[in-house]
């Protein structure tokens, strides 16, 4: 390749011993590529700013040069010189790019989990930041220190853009968890009324003895303790004081009730750009009170780059109310199902043994009902700081 | 005295890279390095002088190519290649 870009002309030399203007060629350092012995002349392709050396070689060594053929970028762009069009075109170019690069069309969330997606995009859209916005035109430092001031669940948040993605990233607060000071003089009560099976005292005084009862907010392990001489001297209480107690659970399912039936599933596809959708040939978007819709976004890809385009599916789930009645036999099955959700979630997803369980079946006109007496084994202490005034254990109100 | 002088100037140009390089790709491509001259050019010969050596290249549809590398490339059905003594 003779660079291309710089255009490339193919001439033909004729004269007497070609291999003349070869010679000349070389001792005035031309390069030339493909030369090719066409009888009385050689055909040879050189550089266009070459071609008027090769020209002048030849006329010094008695030839004659002419130039057969012209090709390369160069070229190419000379036959479009005179088009306007071409001008306009680049010109109308160069202005969407300006404009669609500072434009935001997709604004990306990162860091989210308990603020809500949805809540950012609110706070950046109050703040002027928005798909559509000309993103020259916001104070970006200035929107991360509003939108920073305003939410109290964000501890920062950091704004920039790449092109046209605005992209948010977010750092939420992280509060302290609820517990009295390791340092704070407290006690360890009672949170219900259990009986004492087995204690674990890691600091403090235990009060009562194993196999005691005890009531709703006793003292269980006491932070005040007395030292060998008589004094005293208060401790952050703490200890495992494992309790039995039962508790009565009711569920009841009715023999008649209205359930929410599922229709037929309706998925729409829309073309967005930016923040413009485009809805695409296909159904209609059901029209429900009760309706459930989950939308997959399939962004375009160029050259593994994600492009603020593409494909929405959205999928409408519409719902109706229906009256069921179900048997009696049923009911109780719905029932089961509804007592083995709330062992898993409530009392086995902590660390509360089921010791026993009495279940008592009622069954009238209108619903099932089931009463269980659970008899459970758990962690009965919770700590109660002895100077906080409302939580003060001897001054808290019994329940 | 003269034995000596050219045995220095054939070491000189072996460790120096000046003696001529010939490199061929089948019987389709010819690269000659430290090219002085063409001496004579058609389509079906090519003698070219190098310091050393002079090379002839027969066959048929030949065509030289300069990279402006002090050596030019032959292209085209090479048949035979000969060698001459300056």
């Amino acid at each position: 390749m003779l660079g291309s870009l710089g255009g490339i002309i193919s001439a033909e030399v004729t004269g007497e011993n070609c291999e003349k203007i070869l010679n000349g060629l070389k001792e005035n350092g031309v390069m030339y590529e493909y030369c090719q012995y066409t009888g009385k002349s050689v055909r040879l392709s050189v550089k266009r700013r070459d071609f008027k050396r090769l020209c002048s070689i030849s006329e010094k060594l008695g030839m004659v040069c002419t130039a057969k053929e012209k090709r390369g970028a160069y070229f190419t762009a000379a036959a479009y010189v005179k088009r306007v069009g071409v001008y306009i075109g680049v010109i109308c170019g160069l202005f969407l790019i300006t404009i669609l690069s500072n434009t935001a069309l997709d604004i990306e969330i990162y860091g989210c989990q308990n603020v809500s997606e949805e809540r950012i995009l609110t706070a950046l859209r109050n703040s002027g930041i928005k798909v559509g916005t000309f993103i020259p035109n916001v104070n970006l430092r200035k929107v991360e220190r509003n939108i920073a001031i305003a939410e109290d669940e964000l501890s920062w948040i950091g704004i920039r853009n790449i092109g046209c993605r605005v992209l948010v990233e977010v750092s939420e607060t992280v509060y302290p968890p609820e517990s009295v000071p390791s340092n704070h003089p407290c006690n360890v009560v009672s949170e219900r009324d259990a009986q004492v099976v087995y204690a674990e005292v890691y600091n403090g005084e235990l009060v009562p003895m194993l196999g005691e009862a005890v009531c709703r907010n006793d003292l269980l392990i006491s932070g005040t303790c007395e030292g060998k001489y008589g004094n005293t001297r208060l401790v952050h209480a703490s200890g495992k004081i494992i309790g039995r107690y039962t508790e009565k659970q009711v569920f009841t399912q009715p023999l008649t009730y209205i359930d929410r039936v599922e229709d037929e599933t309706v998925n729409i596809r829309q073309l967005y750009i930016g923040g413009l959708r485009i809805p695409l040939c296909g159904g209609k978007a059901p029209i429900s009170e009760d309706m459930e819709i989950t939308e997959a976004e399939n962004p375009f890809r160029f050259m593994n780059l994600t492009l603020p385009a593409g494909i929405v599916v959205s999928e409408y789930r519409p719902f109706h109310p229906e009256q069921i009645t179900v048997l009696p036999e049923t009911a109780f099955m719905k029932i089961e199902d509804k007592i083995n959700i709330f062992e898993q979630n409530f009392i086995e997803n902590g660390d509360v043994q089921i010791i026993d369980k009495e279940i008592q079946k009622n069954l009238t006109d209108t619903e099932a009902k089931i009463v269980v007496k659970y008899t459970l084994e758990g962690n009965i202490g919770c700590e109660r700081e002895i100077f906080s005034g409302k939580n003060d254990y001897f001054f808290s109100e019994t329940p | 005295m003269g034995n000596i002088r050219d045995s220095l100037s054939e070491l000189r140009k072996r460790n120096a890279y000046l003696d001529t390089s010939i490199y061929i790709s089948g019987n389709h491509l010819l690269e000659i390095d430290h090219c002085r001259k063409i001496i004579e050019y058609n389509d079906v010969y090519v003698k070219v002088k190098t310091p050393t050596v002079i090379v002839s290249v027969w066959g048929s549809g030949l065509t030289i190519s300069d990279y402006n590398t002090d050596g030019i490339v032959v292209n085209g059905k090479i048949s035979s290649v000969e060698f001459e003594e300056v």
